[in-house]
């Protein structure tokens, strides 16, 4: 029997189909954080036509300006403008993350759905090996493998990808045995559809919002984690135009030009708050949503 | 049906895969080392060692003895606290590790004290306030600290605190106590920032979701005192996950303290780690990472254990047989 | 304290949101209970009758606001500052609320939760022993006569028992007014009567005055004294509870107990109440049950008639009652008196038959023991036959049907669709299509039996789809709609748009897609209001006569039993103890537990009172 709070709490929209597919209670902090993605992602598409020069360019001449004139936000220790160069670094700074979520969200995916779904041993395995790698810290793991291997970014990814499915699997497989037990699965049991096409076609799109949310907040991480790694000398090879490499880098010039350490890091702020807030928020309102049915 | 049995046997059983999982993790660093590329006697002699030097080193070390036989050798060392010499500064590993945690255990328990206190207090506040400005603000500072690297944060401390206000310093351990607590005040903010907003966030979530629940209704409509429905109905029935949380929030903490140890120029485990993996000091490297191991099973342990203390319904089917 | 006085509500109103936006959740409610006297509120989900309950305890959730008039002994609760207010609570006001499972605090032990706010002469905590004692005594007042359920913690219980530690908790502090929201609902068949029975002693002995809040007016009979009668946010009808079984004066009353299906015979047709509840925010101006009722005018939209008293303590809300008052007594009268129709005893040829049939499921966990589900069933059903299968729940009753559909399998024993043997071995492809063509099965839950994410269109295509026939797809999605009782263009909708009766067709619409000639109803209208419930047991008994449907009902409740079924299996803790035709199993059951099941329906054993029992022709 739904009791009458429910009924308050959901005047059944009149077109459901418009709110599936944008909708229209979105916070203004959301939306600025969209649009602070779309910018990162302008930069790291066409870094050439936002960056004033070319971010390699050496000035000896110009070292460590503070901002103003030409540069913006000054230059560097060996004369590169600090603007061109954190523009030319949202690429690195973003394709990292994005193979990272990409890979993690998609493995969870596979893994939540055939452990959620089939249960029995198939989910007894994939849940004990979930426990085991759970208490591992990625970041800290990815650290201690990077170290002891030498400086490889792709074993850096590949770390993060696999510690980072746990948390993944955890909360996805929680969304698929939810709605695994409904009448609507089992219904769809009894007239004949085939596993794969419930997987697929039942049990995905009624966790699509959740798997949303989690690649962004993945996303999110996946920025944290391995400007972490570049920023300790882990990640990418010294020299490019990383932000976590620029802000070791000019970290030691703080009292000369302040934005050469100081911008990447913005930038790196701005981004990962930005799609945590969009995720968070994805999440939230599909919570909203999945609680009042 | 006795209260201690289960208990008992719950932590024996929980402390043998623990020991279990020590030893697999130090036996996988062990070999990972030793099957770096070039091997550990190119890493101490260095890129520019003569054949004789390294033949030399391979003897010196053993390195010739199956892995298992030096591995084994390892552990017997391992097990007396003898992890050998640091090869870049032929200090005692032991020794050093201990000058280090004076700095790091103050910089890492401090703030986790701290995003206990704040994370828990906040959160609830917030979760009773729930769509209010205030609830708001906290959760939209939660989030920008959680998403923001502990090195950024770190830095822009050091902008507004050390360079521009001229606060505290921006580098160094310091001399004497109290200088030396002065140069840990950025650095564990910088750190409670990083773990503080998860703390808030499944606190809020939590409190926000027990206060829905209708025990916490019912316990309004019986008129019980109010210190008995936040404490006993709401923290209680909340607490058990965020005790799950805290012990994932305190792991984090170990990688953010690298990097703020790394920031600050503190002279931590951290700091001593990176350093010993830019010289491929092994002896360090190993030690440390056994160290981070032996930490992070610690943990998990004392959260099952609090989660077992905490739960009842954990406490009647101790045998994982909760879905 | 004065407590001669009782509760008095005048014109409460619950309202949703701040001003300029808020919704109208309940308003206008009256009522008074005096000293020791039983009311009950009813009403359908949606009505507001629990949110009344809430407002007049102060525990509205946050986004509501309460206004209008509470009067408690000499106190008016508004005017009362909030801390004054909160200890009124417990000490003269109590609740209990509708679900056992979740009421009680479960990492506190059940000793601990009912002694908290226990005080001595000098209010002070009690010592720990005292504490024991209380306790124990107070589980006594409840009928728990063990002491150990002290030490227990609320998921060590059943839920009669946590349903009674509940209560004695709610009155532990001996208040005066007790409101019980829905206190029976979630319990288990023989469980709600105990309850019901011990609630009413308590009012007794303890001279407390009880408020019953509840969806079932067979419960309110059973135990009040007056009833008002709640829909879409008003009271529409209050009367003495004899008066308004006999002689409702409501089109909305009339309409409940009309609903209502009687346990003790069988009637020709249910008469359900057109339509859905409205969602506040979307009621209609004028009478709110205008767009429902037959015997509504263009005035009764136009305004919100008063409820306006017709006789000493009988009010109505309907404008046009001194018009229809003679009509709504007539069809009451009708339908109490209307006659029994024996279903024809035919013995037809087995559809499905199970014989042996044994169900056990693992052991959940290191300690736990497996589970014996069914223990040696035979239940048989044949062609066009409707069989019902009664239980409780833990029965095995849900388990078996799900055994028909291939949901589960059984562990031993022989389970024949169509004369395939789908028990023990290894099904072809082509036997795995025999049974779905042959068995199809509908669920219980209304809100979850859909997916969310699809059209009704898609659902239902997916399974026209899987018959085996693409030809003509938007057709047949039509026809089977229809067939239901839906509009075509409902194929566009999603769940959501549509209200639990609607959900409950599109997936019987679903279970026909494939044309079984067996549907197995899991608790179909369990989860349903009782108007909407008449129309779905209308519905399948027309699909029964037109496509010779046969059905396996499984359901606790007796009355739906003995309204669409022929024949009965009684299942207890997995076993068969008693079947026949449902008529002579219901009227004179043999099985001990049986007796116990029919024993404990609300009001099975006092029949409806006419109105010359009462004196009122």
């Amino acid at each position: 029997m739904s009791t009458d709070i429910t009924a308050v709490a959901v005047p059944v929209p009149m077109d459901r189909r418009r709110r599936w597919l944008w909708p229209a209670d979105v916070p203004v902090s959301v939306l600025i954080a969209g649009m602070v993605l779309v910018v990162m992602a302008a930069c790291a598409l066409l870094p050439g036509l936002v960056a004033p020069q070319d971010p390699a360019l050496i000035n000896p001449t110009e070292s460590l300006l503070r901002p103003g004139g030409a540069h913006l936000l000054g230059t560097d220790q060996l004369g590169r403008d600090v603007l061109s160069r954190v523009v030319h670094g949202a690429g690195t700074a973003l394709s990292g993350p994005l193979i990272i979520a990409t890979a993690t969200i998609v493995l969870s995916l596979a893994l939540s759905l055939v452990a959620g779904y089939f249960g029995g041993w198939v989910d007894a395995i994939v849940g004990r090996g979930v426990d085991l790698l759970y208490s591992l810290p990625p970041l800290i793991v990815a650290m201690v493998l990077v170290g002891v291997f030498g400086g490889g970014y792709w074993l850096a990814i590949g770390v993060l990808i696999v510690l980072n499915i746990p948390q993944n699997v955890r909360i996805m497989r929680a969304a698929v045995i939810e709605r695994r037990g409904l009448p609507y699965i089992e219904a769809a049991e009894t007239l004949g559809v085939s596993p794969l096409r419930i997987m697929v076609g039942h049990l995905l799109p009624n966790i699509a919002p959740v798997v949303a949310a989690c690649f962004f907040l993945r996303f999110t991480y996946g920025i944290v984690d391995l400007s972490s790694l570049s920023f300790l000398g882990l990640g990418v090879p010294p020299g490019s135009s990383d932000w976590g490499r620029m802000l070791a880098e000019n970290r030691v010039q703080i009292f000369e030009n302040a934005w050469a350490s100081i911008a990447p890091g913005v930038a790196l702020v701005l981004t990962a708050v930005s799609a945590n807030f969009v995720g968070d928020w994805l999440y939230e309102h599909f919570e909203r949503k999945g609680r009042t049915r | 049906m006795t209260f201690r049995h289960p208990v008992l046997q719950f932590t024996a059983r929980r402390l043998l895969a623990a020991a279990l999982v020590v030893l697999a993790v130090s036996a996988l660093t062990f070999s990972f080392i030793h099957l770096a590329p070039g091997g550990p006697e190119q890493t101490i002699a260095g890129r520019f060692a003569t054949p004789e030097q390294l033949e030399g080193i391979r003897d010196s070390y053993g390195l010739d003895d199956p892995l298992p036989a030096q591995y084994a050798d390892y552990l017997v060392h391992a097990v007396r606290l003898d992890f050998g010499n640091s090869i870049s500064t032929r200090e005692p590993v032991v020794t050093a590790m201990q000058d280090r945690l004076g700095v790091t255990a103050p910089l890492i328990l401090g703030s986790f004290v701290l995003i206990c206190i704040l994370g828990t207090g906040l959160g609830t506040l917030a979760a009773y306030r729930k769509g209010s400005g205030l609830d708001r603000f906290l959760v939209g500072v939660a989030v920008t600290g959680a998403s923001a690297p502990a090195f950024a944060t770190a830095i822009i401390l050091v902008f507004v605190f050390g360079v521009q206000l001229g606060w505290f310093p921006t580098f160094g351990d310091g001399e004497g106590l109290a200088d030396r607590a002065r140069h840990l005040v950025l650095p564990v903010i910088a750190l409670t920032l990083v773990g503080v907003a998860s703390m808030l966030k499944i606190t809020r979530a939590r409190v926000a979701q027990v206060l829905q629940e209708d025990h916490v209704t019912f316990a309004r409509a019986r008129g019980l005192r109010p210190s008995y429905i936040v404490g006993r109905s709401v923290l209680r029935n909340a607490g058990i996950q965020v005790v799950t949380q805290s012990g994932v929030i305190l792991l984090a903490l170990v990688a953010g303290g690298v990097l703020v140890e790394v920031t600050f120029g503190l002279n931590g485990v951290g700091a001593l780690f990176i350093k010993a993996i830019e010289a491929r000091d092994i002896p360090v490297i190993q030690a440390v990472s056994l160290l981070i191991t032996l930490f992070i099973v610690l943990v998990n342990l004392a959260v099952d254990l609090l989660y077992f203390a905490l739960d009842p319904r954990v406490r009647a089917q101790p045998a994982g047989a909760r879905a | 304290m004065d407590i001669t006085g009782g509760l008095h509500v005048r014109g409460l109103n619950v309202t949703a949101g701040e001003p300029p936006a808020a919704v109208a959740i309940a308003s206008g409610i009256t009522f008074d209970v005096r000293p020791g006297e039983a009311i009950a509120i009813v009403g359908e989900s949606g009505s507001g009758k629990s949110l009344t309950a809430k407002a007049v305890l102060d525990l509205l959730p946050g986004n509501l606001r309460a206004g209008g008039e509470i009067v408690y002994g000499d106190h008016d609760l508004g005017q009362l500052p909030a801390r004054e207010r909160r200890r009124l609570l417990g000490r003269e006001l109590a609740l209990v609320m509708q679900d056992p499972f979740t009421m009680l605090n479960p990492v506190e032990r059940v000793g601990a939760q009912i002694t908290e706010p226990l005080e001595d002469e000098h209010g002070r905590r009690l010592d720990r022993a005292r504490r024991r004692q209380e306790a124990e005594q107070r589980l006594r007042e409840v009928g728990i006569t063990d002491p150990a359920v002290v030490e227990r913690y609320p998921f060590e219980l059943s839920g009669g028992m946590r349903q009674r530690v509940g209560i004695a908790c709610a009155i532990a502090q001996r208040p005066h007014l007790l409101i019980a929201d829905e206190p029976t609902t979630a319990l288990d068949v023989t469980t709600p009567h105990e309850i019901l029975e011990l609630l009413g002693g308590l009012r007794r002995t303890r001279d407390m005055a009880l408020v019953l809040i509840t969806h079932d007016l067979r419960v309110a009979f059973s135990v009040c004294d007056r009833v008002y009668v709640m829909y879409a946010g008003s009271v529409v009808e209050a009367a003495p509870a004899g008066e308004l079984s006999a002689a409702p004066r409501h089109p909305y009353s009339l309409g409940l107990l009309l609903a209502d299906p009687p346990v003790d015979r069988r009637v020709e047709r249910l008469v359900g109440i057109l339509g859905s509840v409205p969602v506040p925010g979307g009621r209609p101006t004028g009478c709110p049950f205008a767009p429902r009722c037959t015997f509504a005018q263009p005035a009764c939209v136009s305004a919100l008639p008063e409820l306006v008293e017709i006789a000493p303590g009988h009010a109505t809300r309907c404008r046009r009652i001194d018009e229809i008052g003679d009509e709504l007594a007539r069809r009451r009268r009708e339908q109490a008196a209307s006659a029994v129709i024996a279903p024809a005893d035919v013995a037809p040829a087995p559809l499905v038959a199970a014989s042996g049939v044994r169900k056990v499921f693992a052991a959940r966990g290191r300690h736990g023991l497996p589970t014996v589900a069914l223990d040696g069933v035979d239940v048989h059903v044949g062609e066009g036959e409707s069989v019902g299968l009664v239980g409780e729940s833990g029965s095995g009753k849900t388990t078996l049907g799900r055994i028909f559909v291939g949901l589960e399998h059984a562990s031993a024993g022989s389970v024949a669709i169509d004369g395939v043997e789908v028990a023990g071995r290894r099904l072809t492809r082509a036997d795995r299509e025999a049974v779905r063509r042959t068995v199809q099965m509908a669920f219980q839950d209304p809100y979850s039996s859909l997916n969310p994410a699809r059209t009704v269109g898609a659902t239902i295509a997916e399974a026209v789809r899987l018959a085996g026939n693409d030809a003509d797809l938007e057709r047949k999605v039509t026809a089977l709609l229809e067939r239901v009782g839906l509009p075509a263009h409902y194929a566009r909708r999603r769940p959501a748009e549509l209200s639990g009766g609607e959900r409950q067709r599109v997936a019987i619409a679903r279970s026909l897609a494939r044309g079984p000639r067996l549907v197995v109803c899991d608790e179909v209208v369990s989860a349903l209001d009782v108007s909407v419930q008449a129309q779905i047991l209308n519905l399948l008994r027309d699909l029964r006569e037109e496509l010779g449907l046969a059905y396996l009902f499984i359901t606790h409740d007796l009355a739906v039993v003995r309204q669409v079924t022929d024949r009965v299996y009684v299942l207890c803790r997995g076993e068969v103890v008693e079947e026949g035709p449902t008529a002579r199993v219901l009227d004179d059951p043999l099985h001990e537990y049986t007796q116990r099941l029919v024993a404990s329906v609300p009001g099975a054993t006092e029949p409806v009172p006419l109105l010359e029992d009462l004196g009122l022709t």
